[in-house]
């Protein structure tokens, strides 16, 4: 019986890092297509999380939030303790790039400065894994593949 | 004939002059819809006033308006934006009631005004229908209070 309960324990621990390992990478929201820029997304990397924000908003200076994360029962547990963010935003016009907000976006950005979170913001999420994607609170994230990037 | 003239010439000015003006209000944009909270869009007043106001869906950006003069000559619109509204301190939290940005949200801020120095000017085309204008080839409907 002891033995029972031991493998249980090793394949129930197994299974969760296995489905942590295979979340490594940027998941994107609504669906896989990727155009001029990325939709805002999820990337994962070990323990660690970052969401960045829909690349077609030039006008939010907060561009990530990032910690770590932990996936327990169908539930994911966010511990974001930085925000990056744009620490002067400057000369406002109006770019195609920026189609979210009426094409208003901010040129010259500055410097992107990472902030750390006075207090830790822990939040959670329901979480499944399906074949082609993850849903986090229901909503559909798919798996971008970045490798044609540093070609 | 020249009587004729006359009128077709003031009838074109009329027009140019009465779209010098757009009706004050909300001009929200995509859907004449409200449900929970307003999309983002354009709220015109009186002396060629315009504000515009960011998805009330976004709870993260910290910029949520900016507004200014508006002048509208012919087909295009042009803006000069010399303020914006800006939400200072508050919490970082995941929020439902924002739907965008995976509902990650600051609140319990505080709304301030800044004055854009320099001011920035910027420009797009203008089509005034009857229950919508389009900027720039998209649709912003007019909401009532």
């Amino acid at each position: 019986m002891t033995n029972k309960l031991f493998l249980l324990l090793i394949i129930l621990l197994s299974t969760q890092n296995a489905i942590s390992q295979t979340l490594d990478g940027f998941w994107q929201e609504d669906n896989n297509l990727v155009a001029a820029g990325y939709l805002g997304g999820y990337t994962f990397s070990k323990d660690t999380f970052k969401y960045s924000i829909n690349e077609f908003d030039g006008l939010n200076p907060i561009r990530t939030i990032g910690g770590f994360y932990s996936i327990n029962n169908g539930i994911i547990t966010f511990c974001a303790t930085y925000m990056q963010k744009n620490d002067d935003c400057i000369k406002l016009h109006r770019d195609e790039l920026g189609s979210i907000s009426d094409n208003w976006v901010w040129g010259k950005f500055g410097k992107l400065v990472t902030i750390k979170l006075v207090t830790k913001v822990k939040t959670s999420a329901t979480f499944k894994k399906e074949k082609d994607f993850i849903k986090i609170d229901n909503k559909k994230y798919y798996k971008i593949d970045l490798s044609h990037e540093n070609q | 004939m020249k009587r004729l003239i006359l009128i077709i010439v003031i009838v074109i000015l009329s027009i140019q002059y009465c779209f010098s003006q757009i009706p004050n209000g909300f001009w929200q944009e995509k859907t004449s819809i409200v449900s929970d909270k307003l999309l983002a869009g354009y709220t015109f007043s009186k002396d060629h006033k315009f504000e515009y106001s960011i998805s009330e869906y976004d709870g993260l950006n910290p910029y949520i308006a900016f507004g200014g003069h508006y002048l509208i000559k012919g087909c295009r619109i042009y803006y000069m934006v010399s303020y914006i509204r800006e939400k200072v301190g508050g919490k970082l939290c995941r929020n439902h009631i924002f739907m965008l940005n995976d509902s990650w949200a600051i609140t319990d801020s505080k709304v301030v005004m800044k004055k854009l120095i320099p001011s920035a000017k910027a420009t797009e085309l203008i089509k005034i229908g009857k229950k919508y204008i389009i900027l720039d080839g998209f649709k912003y409907y007019k909401i009532d209070n």
